[in-house]
């Protein structure tokens, strides 16, 4: 969920700097975060469509009455790996819904979305699975293994083939099945007449390349992974309804008072599609994208809010991740009552939401559009296994998403409102902050020990680590790191060594190292001002022969007007990260020195012409990875920092008032 | 001292003619706000008060030192907030001490030197007023928290019914709007509970004083209860000019709390010399407040005492019993 030109020219004196290795030192007139550039794209070539492996061609017909989707159709699937493949694997994850025994129910894991019981179970019910092999008609639902010894879960079913699929071959499947929507849960299902229809068909898990299928149950924590392919899909609900849909309306027809649309699209890993009666709808062309927006009765506030964002976040994106590359964006606002399906991301279909009195200043329907949108990027068109590495999808959108909101809204961009000015990215590094510990960041889904680790590493950590690595390495370098992985592996499913590769090349090794140690060793640092001196400088004693004399110095003579000092910061943690420490006379003067970090500990050196105050590490707060910012900075002895008066003056008026609302 | 003192007539009873006895009040309500605020400030300044800007950084926009220190795993954070609460609450308890004084200050006068105009009963006399009347204020305090509580505690519970009620039919907007709706209507209602608190406040503070005047003595909780007789019969006699008279005090005091806010927007008040103009500004709003309270509760007074006044007369016109 997580300002121009000047900033550029520092980041290209940074890159320059961190090119040469050496130690960032930026001028005293590039205090301060670096601010967005404007975007510029990367020279990276970018792939226009996805290798096709699989196409759905699906009709799907709701019973909003029984909540219940009847499914058939066909699926063209190609054996793309270079080994001959003899079984097939059918995630069939509205199981997941179907009873307490399904992995996604019994994993003990509180903290996150989805973590309770569905008001009515959800199940997919398969009816029909032949391939049709030439003149030939095989049964495979006959011999399909639903369930594992000891397992009840029935959301990744094994297909053995009766002949095993050469590489390069094409299979086509006749399938048929019936969806009971759960009342609305993890992202799907129902609540009353509206009708979020998600993970509903049987889906053929992503092939990889040495012919295994990347197959696994729905947990509860975990998302998706997927082959990419065309979608036709036909969806056919009562006349009153109002369907959006992931890819364009092809056709349209109102037939037996039935609504009847068929949305095909290509290069996309998945399809969803929610109905509702009560839906009103709002449609503007942003960027070349017909946006819809789906909300309900009296959102139009809302609406207007996330139209706004999209008519900033489209441009943005397409100038720092590639050209969005679909013809249309359906924004689906879902009612208060169903909150579990806001939130989510599907191909050209996000789901958005937030209370209806939110006020403006409050940004969280923004953010949340934002993010979600984001996903088209980091999981849409990066089509990442979500599971395995859940942090190359919500960890990368999250930087994008923080990104976005400061590039849009300013440093206060999460909460601005009654005086408090909170931003996405410092909310996120501080939930961060407390779980850096606790697990590693870059691990799958369920292997996280709870909802909160997981979100706090996954979406969190991550974003910290990467808006650290904008600050420390520039704007303009980070934008070409994060625009240069976006672009090489669209249309692909990158592994984090690929994002891990892109930095150290755009980067440089340093950074490279950062990354890897921050996401797979749980690499912390804090930096800490452990002592500080100031002194006069005096002038040696003794006897000294100046001149062809011999002259007698007493101790204690001070040379006029200067002084001398140092200051010991100290490194803890394992990650090095390269940062400035500020020192400050009782004059007021101001010297930055830079430290590459790298060692466990440093004396820095004063002198002026006045006594040494005070010192702050990262004066500019470029290290949201810093694991303590409370010990960033230190008073010389005898002398004393700038107190806290103003919250004593905050505190006793808010005491009054509070204190006169019950009695004077 | 008491016996030195007057009751003013209704219609001579005004805060402006007491402004030492606002002071007073502003005063010890001073004393004890930064007796409240001093666990957060001793915390602030122990985490960042060696900081060379101090606090100044908790208030940067994006929030993250502010995040760091209030999210951040300190114990200080439960203690100060603790300490904080109960400060609050004692404090609340034992300023009904001051709006005893206050009340009586405003109540009676004691006569000035031959010629001159009734003069302010001494901060002394008022404060042993405002001590005499202390657990009947507490107990109105008590009764009245409660009671508010009750009534907004029932309007949530209301509001939230209708929210259940309506929202598939209405939309969750309308709804809401209906729902804010019977929820205002419901904290109109605890403030005329308030209303009715402070007028029972006043009926206690002129009932305790007269009752020292005449050297006869009662239990709080019997000036309890005559105090809320006399403010159910203000309300009976003269529920608009009594809830006109708070509500418009009322309105100006939140105004001048959205006047806080511009000027601190305005100001910034990081430290220095600005810190001190918002320091200034914020009390001077703080003065103002409490003497638009002294002003509705000259106006309580008032009413109370034209009440009391009626009930004393009518006693005094009934006939003695033959004996």
């Amino acid at each position: 969920m997580e300002l121009r030109a000047l900033a550029r020219c520092v980041a290209v004196v940074l890159i320059a700097g961190a090119a040469a290795g050496l130690p960032l030192r930026p001028s005293a007139a590039q205090s301060g975060p670096p601010a967005p550039s404007a975007p510029s794209a990367p020279n990276v070539a970018m792939a226009e469509h996805a290798e096709r492996v699989v196409d759905y061609t699906l009709r799907a017909k709701l019973d909003p009455a029984l909540h219940t989707v009847h499914g058939e159709g066909t699926i063209t699937w190609r054996n793309v790996s270079r080994a001959s493949v003899s079984e097939l694997w059918l995630h069939l994850y509205l199981n997941a819904f179907k009873n307490q025994s399904s992995v996604f129910m019994r994993a003990p894991i509180g903290g996150f979305r989805g973590s309770v019981v569905p008001k009515e179970w959800g199940t997919i019910d398969v009816r029909k699975l032949t391939w049709l092999d030439g003149a030939e008609k095989r049964d495979l639902w006959s011999t399909v293994e639903l369930r594992r010894k000891d397992d009840d879960d029935e959301t990744d079913a094994h297909v053995p083939l009766p002949r095993a699929v050469s590489p390069g071959e094409t299979m086509t499947l006749e399938v048929e099945w019936d969806d009971k929507l759960p009342a609305i849960v993890e992202r799907t299902g129902f609540d009353g007449s509206f009708h979020m229809v998600a993970q509903w068909f049987p889906k053929i898990a992503k092939l990889e390349a040495d012919g295994t299928f990347a197959h696994f149950p729905f947990h509860h924590l975990g998302e998706f992974y997927s082959d990419y392919g065309s979608y036709d899909v036909t969806v056919d609900v009562p006349e009153a309804f109002t369907v959006g849909a992931t890819g364009p309306a092809t056709e349209a027809k109102v037939e037996g008072g039935r609504r009847i649309e068929r949305h095909v699209q290509s290069d996309i890993h998945d399809f969803a599609w929610t109905a509702w009666d009560k839906f009103v709808t709002k449609k503007e062309t942003i960027d070349g994208v017909a946006c819809t927006i789906l909300y309900p009765p009296s959102y139009e506030g809302h609406a207007e809010r996330e139209l706004a964002t999209m008519r900033f976040a489209l441009p943005y994106y397409g100038a720092r991740y590639g050209k969005y590359p679909y013809g249309v964006l359906t924004l689906v606002h879902p009612p208060a009552s169903a909150p579990e399906a806001g939130g989510m991301e599907y191909p050209t279909l996000i789901t958005t939401g937030s209370p209806w009195f939110t006020p403006n200043g409050a940004n969280f329907p923004e953010i949340v559009t934002i993010h979600e949108f984001g996903h088209q990027y980091f999981y849409g068109l990066l089509g990442s296994h979500e599971t395995k590495w859940p942090f190359l999808d919500e960890g990368l959108n999250s930087y994008a998403e923080t990104d976005a909101m400061r590039a849009w809204k300013g440093p206060s961009n999460a909460i601005d409102l009654l005086g408090l000015g909170i931003g996405d990215v410092e909310s996120q590094a501080e939930r961060a902050r407390h779980s850096v510990h606790d697990d590693r960041v870059a691990q799958p889904a369920y292997a996280f020990g709870t909802g909160t680790a997981y979100g706090a590493l996954v979406y969190s950590r991550t974003d910290a680590l990467l808006e650290t690595l904008r600050r420390v390495y520039g704007d303009a370098a980070m934008q070409q790191m994060m625009g240069a992985y976006a672009r090489r592996f669209r249309f692909q499913h990158p592994v984090p060594q690929d994002f891990i590769s892109t930095v150290q090349r755009e980067l440089g090794n340093d950074a490279g190292e950062l990354v890897r140690a921050s996401l797979f060793d749980k690499g912390w640092v804090d930096f800490k001002i452990e002592a500080m001196s100031s002194h006069v400088v005096r002038a040696p004693a003794g006897l000294f022969d100046v001149g062809g004399k011999r002259e007698t110095v007493p101790a204690d003579r001070e040379t006029a007007g200067k002084y001398a000092g140092w200051v010991l910061v100290i490194k803890r943690g394992t990650l090095t990260v390269p940062v400035e420490i500020e020192l400050i006379a009782d004059d007021g003067t101001k010297t930055r020195v830079p430290w590459d970090g790298a060692s466990e500990s440093m004396r820095v050196p004063y002198s002026g012409t006045s006594p040494l105050h005070s010192a702050v590490v990262d004066p500019d707060k470029r290290i949201l990875l810093d694991q303590d910012p409370t010990n960033d900075f230190a008073t010389a002895p005898g002398r004393s920092g700038g107190g806290a008066p103003r919250t004593l003056e905050r505190a006793t008026y808010w005491a009054q008032l509070l204190m006169s609302a019950v009695s004077p | 001292m008491i016996s030195e003192l007057t009751p003013l007539a209704p219609s001579d009873i005004r805060a402006r003619t007491r402004p030492l006895a606002i002071v007073y009040v502003y005063l010890a309500e001073l004393a004890w706000a930064l007796l409240i605020a001093t666990p957060v400030h001793a915390w602030a300044r122990r985490v960042w008060g060696n900081h060379p800007d101090g606090d100044a950084v908790l208030w940067l926009p994006g929030g993250r030192d502010l995040l760091t220190w209030i999210g951040g795993e300190d114990a200080a954070l439960g203690v100060v907030s603790r300490a904080t609460l109960v400060l609050l609450v004692v404090g609340t308890v034992a300023m009904q001490v001051p709006l005893g004084a206050l009340l009586a200050s405003l109540s009676f006068s004691r006569e000035g030197f031959p010629g001159s105009a009734p003069r302010s009963p001494r901060a002394r006399t008022a404060l042993h007023v405002g001590i005499s009347a202390f657990w009947s204020m507490a107990g109105l305090l008590v009764l009245g928290t409660i009671a508010g509580g009750l009534v907004v505690g029932v309007g949530s519970l209301a509001s939230s019914a209708v929210d259940h009620a309506l929202s598939d039919r209405l939309g969750d907007a309308r709804t809401f709007q209906i729902r804010v709706v019977l929820l205002a209507l419901f904290v109109l209602l605890a403030c005329i509970v308030g209303v009715i608190v402070d007028l029972a406040r006043a009926g206690v503070a002129r009932e305790t004083c007269l009752a020292a005047m005449r050297g006869s003595s009662a239990s709080g909780w019997t000036m309890l209860l005559r105090g809320l007789r006399v403010a159910f019969s203000v309300i009976r006699r003269s529920f608009r000019t009594a809830v006109l008279a708070w509500a418009w005090r009322a309105v100006v005091s939140l105004v001048l709390v959205g006047i806080g806010y511009v000027i601190a927007q305005a100001i910034g008040g990081k430290g220095g010399t600005m810190l001190l103009l918002l320091w200034i500004a914020h009390q001077a709003i703080v003065v103002a407040r409490v003497a638009l309270r002294a002003s509705w509760l000259a106006r309580a007074v008032g009413l109370v005492a034209a009440v009391q006044n009626a009930r004393e007369a009518i006693a005094e016109a009934q006939p003695t019993e033959p004996g």
